[in-house]
Order: structure tokens, then C-alpha cells, then sequence
């Protein structure tokens, strides 16, 4: 069996996205539609009701009186808050377990993914807020190419090396001279083969090579900046280290100086306690 | 122990000897436990956040440094070490949070780590420095390069202050991890993939 075909079997051992995810979504891209009606699609799941009102108690959001229905959760943290806590909830479970191939314990990547997509909505806040849903759920689904290839990776570690210390390759490029595949290409897959729409693999795809010109240019200039930024951070960062290329186009299209990095970074690990007790309270 | 307390040429040839080989390290650890009567504790240190401990047998550590540095500092005559994660280089850029949290900058972070280990009577002088981290993205250059700007930070920081540092182990694309021993003032430096190094 080709290799490409083994990892493509491998794409159906994930867990899937779950349909709730989905609706949610399709639900918050119309502007007619009501809280009523999100809320009815979350609290179809108790489970993940019950896990909303629970994130919605965490220190991060700075509630002083205690949430305790779904209708509560809504009108103190607001629908968009909920919406996330929701796909965060949803994606979560491939990319919170250990990944041996990249060297990452156990919640690293996924901690690396839920900051990234929480970074991303800031930057999108500022840029446009039409596109605040659309780059938190590709940054958090931008990493889940690893999950696949992670176990391939170990295997060729001496090879992958060499070709970035000898070959100043990038680990991804590197992936793709070892694979014939690399971790931005999986996950496109991935995202591709979960449904979403081709928007959404379109931005994925183009995050981990942004390109100028491209379509929906800015939201995949904002998940990759996002993700540089969790790199600079150390999170989920394993054996691939820092070895990805950064590109200045980026910076300069999104109209970024060296300080307004500095000032996300400072902005960011403000809050990193509540928020990582947040993120791995999902 | 040399005049500045530094550690002696056996102490570095046990160190040596650890590094080649990880069994003896194992056992050292294991006598180590049993010499100091009780399990170790280990402190964490954050992103923009400093741990120091006078306690025999505590480690201090910090987790997956990427264009953040570490700095650690032990006093062997009082033996008393701390930790400092900080992620940016100037605290100009915003004097508010600077205030807050000066952990968060090199120019705030380091004067407040030493000044915590003189509170347990620790002297410059004979203090061990080790300085990890600030990695980069592969192509980030000039202003962008935050690993580069804060290493020359703490550059600018020591030559100012008279600080000598021991050992560095800065720069590249690999993220590190890094502890300081509190009883030995050993710092190990563990970069994935590549193993751990004792200095």
C-alpha cells in the first residue's frame, strides 16, 4: 500500500468532529439566526452543556457570581465565547494526547492549538471581526496534520534532522522530501475530510504558506502569525524546535511592526494562568 | 570551591562523568534522595515568571523555552538558586505591565532575580549565571528575531552590572528545557531530541 494511503487510513482513526460543532457554526455565519436557536443545538448535548457552564465558571473569564445554566453561560460570556468553548470542547480530544513523534507531552499540543486560535480571534477583533470565527477554528484545527504523521516523524528523526541542519530545510519541507507528504498538507486533509467548508480548508491550507493575493488571504495570514506567535511562547513545541520559516510578507500585509508582536506576546501571557487552567480544564 | 565559590574540578568531574553516563546519573540521583532524607521538590517557573529556593534537595525548572530565555543563578556558599523565564527584552514597551509583572522583561526581570537571592545572602560575586533559550523561527530577522534581541538584552544587562556568566547555551531553532538544583547549583539543560547536558 502506498504511504500516502496508509495516512489516509490513518485520517479515519481520528475521532470526528462532532456534528454539534458543525451546526453551531452554520448557525453563527446567519445573521438571522437567534440565541435561542445555538443554545437549543448545545444543550441537545448535556454533556457538552454541562462542560460549557463549567469552562464558563474558569477564572479566566473573571465572572464573580457562578454560571450555572447554558441561558446564563450565554448571557454573561456573550454567544461568540460560547461558540468557541464549544469547538474547543470538540477538537480537543485528538490533539490533547501525547504526540511521541514531535516529543510532546501530553496537553502540549493542544495547548499550543487553543492558544493559537485564542490569539487569533484577538488579531481578528482589530483586523476585521467579520473573520473572529472562521481563524479560531482554523487555528485550532491548523496543528491536527501532526497527530497523523507524529508516529512516522520518530522514525525518521535522523533524516529529518539532517536535512534541516545540513540542507536548511524547514521541518515541514524536510516532512515533505521524507513523506512525499508534510503536516500542512495532512491537515488540510483533514479538515477537508471532517466537512468543513472549503473556506475553511482553503485557510488552513494556506496558513502554513501563506501566499499574497491568495483567497481569504488576511484570515490565513492571521492563524499563521498566531501560530509563530505560540512558537516564540515555547508552546507545543517539540523535536521540530523553531524550524519553520517565517515569513516578513506576512507582517507587513497584516501591518505589523516588531512591537505590535512584542505587545500580542505581553498581552497574551497576561492572563496565562487563568487561561491555561482554562485550556486544560476543556 | 575556587575564590569566587565556584565550583571545584571534581565537582566538574563528576558533572562530566554524569553526562557520559546516564546509569551513574540514575544512581547519583537515587543516594541523592536517601543523603537529603525526603523526595524532591520541584518548583515550576512559568512564561514571565522568577522561583528562587534556599531548600536542599528542591529543583527549580522551566518548561519549553522557544525565543524566551532563562536565566539561572545559584550562590554556592549560601546555596541558594533562582530561575527567571522572562519573554521579552525592554520593558519600555509598556511600563504598566512592566510594573505588574516584571518578570515579563529582561531589563526588569533580571536586577529582581538577583536581588531575591541576596535577600538569602547571596553575593554577586560568586555566582554561578547560566543563560538558555532564545531560539529562532528559521528567516526571523532584525527587529523581528525576539530570541536575538533578548539575548543581547541580558547581554547589555550583565556588562552594565559586572555580571560574569558561566555558561550560555542560546540561539538556534530548538526549544529547551532547563532546572537548577538547589544543593549542587546544577543546571541541566534538556533540548528535545538532542538529550540533556549538566553544566
Amino acid at each position: 500500500m502506498k504511504f500516502i494511503n496508509l495516512l489516509l487510513e490513518q485520517i479515519d482513526e481520528l475521532y470526528p468532529f462532532p456534528e454539534i460543532a458543525h451546526r453551531v457554526l452554520e448557525l453563527s455565519k446567519k445573521t438571522d439566526s437567534k440565541m435561542s436557536e445555538i443554545a437549543n443545538v448545545i444543550q441537545y448535548d448535556p454533556m457538552i452543556t454541562a462542560d460549557i457552564i463549567r469552562m464558563s465558571n474558569s477564572a479566566y473569564f473573571g465572572i464573580s457570581r457562578k454560571v450555572e445554566t447554558l441561558k446564563d453561560a450565554i448571557s454573561v460570556l456573550g454567544l461568540d465565547r460560547i461558540i468557541n468553548l464549544v469547538l474547543m470542547k470538540c477538537g480537543s480530544k485528538n490533539l490533547k494526547g501525547p504526540q511521541p513523534g514531535y516529543d510532546l507531552a501530553e496537553g502540549s499540543l493542544w495547548k499550543k492549538s487553543a492558544s493559537a486560535a485564542i490569539i487569533a480571534e484577538k488579531i481578528a477583533k482589530e483586523k476585521n471581526p467579520e473573520f473572529k470565527s472562521r481563524v479560531f477554528t482554523a487555528a485550532l484545527l491548523r496543528d491536527i496534520g501532526k497527530v497523523v504523521l507524529g508516529q512516522y516523524v520518530a522514525n525518521k528523526k535522523e533524516k529529518i534532522q539532517f536535512l534541516i541542519e545540513q540542507s536548511s530545510f524547514s521541518f515541514d519541507e524536510a516532512e515533505k522530501k521524507v513523506f512525499g507528504i508534510d503536516q500542512g498538507e495532512l491537515s488540510t486533509l483533514v479538515v477537508k475530510k471532517w466537512g468543513f467548508p472549503d473556506e475553511m480548508v482553503l485557510i488552513v491550507k494556506n496558513s502554513f504558506n501563506p501566499k499574497g493575493g491568495a483567497k481569504f488571504q488576511m484570515e490565513s495570514d492571521i492563524v499563521y502569525f498566531a501560530h509563530n506567535i505560540c512558537l516564540m511562547l515555547g508552546f507545543g513545541v517539540g523535536s521540530d524546535g523553531l524550524a519553520y520559516r517565517f515569513d516578513e510578507n506576512v507582517m507587513k500585509r497584516l501591518n505589523f511592526q516588531h512591537k505590535t508582536i512584542e505587545k500580542m506576546m505581553a498581552e497574551f501571557t497576561d492572563s496565562i494562568k487563568d487561561l491555561e487552567e482554562l485550556i486544560e480544564s476543556v | 570551591m575556587d575564590k569566587k565559590g565556584r565550583l571545584s574540578s571534581a565537582t566538574n568531574l563528576i558533572n562530566s562523568i554524569k553526562i557520559e553516563n546516564q546509569n551513574f546519573y540514575g544512581y547519583y540521583e537515587r543516594i541523592g534522595l536517601i543523603i537529603h532524607g525526603g523526595a524532591k521538590v520541584k518548583i515550576v517557573v512559568g512564561v514571565a515568571d522568577m522561583k528562587s529556593s534556599n531548600k536542599n534537595g528542591d529543583e527549580i525548572i522551566t518548561y519549553s523555552l522557544g525565543s524566551c530565555i532563562g536565566v539561572a543563578v545559584f550562590d554556592p556558599l549560601v546555596k541558594v538558586a533562582g530561575l527567571l523565564h522572562f519573554m521579552l527584552p525592554e520593558s519600555d514597551l509598556d511600563l504598566e505591565k512592566a510594573k505588574k509583572n516584571p518578570f515579563m522583561f529582561a531589563d526588569t526581570g533580571i536586577p529582581r532575580l538577583f536581588r531575591e537571592l541576596y535577600k538569602y545572602g547571596g553575593k554577586k560575586q560568586r555566582m554561578k549565571v547560566v543563560i538558555v533559550g532564545g531560539a529562532q523561527i528559521l528567516d526571523q530577522k532584525g527587529f523581528f528575531n525576539i530570541g536575538k534581541r533578548n539575548y543581547m538584552a541580558v547581554k547589555k544587562m550583565f556588562f552594565r552590572n559586572n555580571v560574569f556568566c558561566d555558561y550560555e547555551d542560546v540561539g538556534g531553532n530548538i526549544n529547551r528545557t532547563v532546572t537548577i538544583r538547589v544543593d549542587t547549583g546544577e543546571v541541566i539543560i534538556k533540548t528535545s531530541g538532542q538529550g540533556e547536558k549538566i553544566i
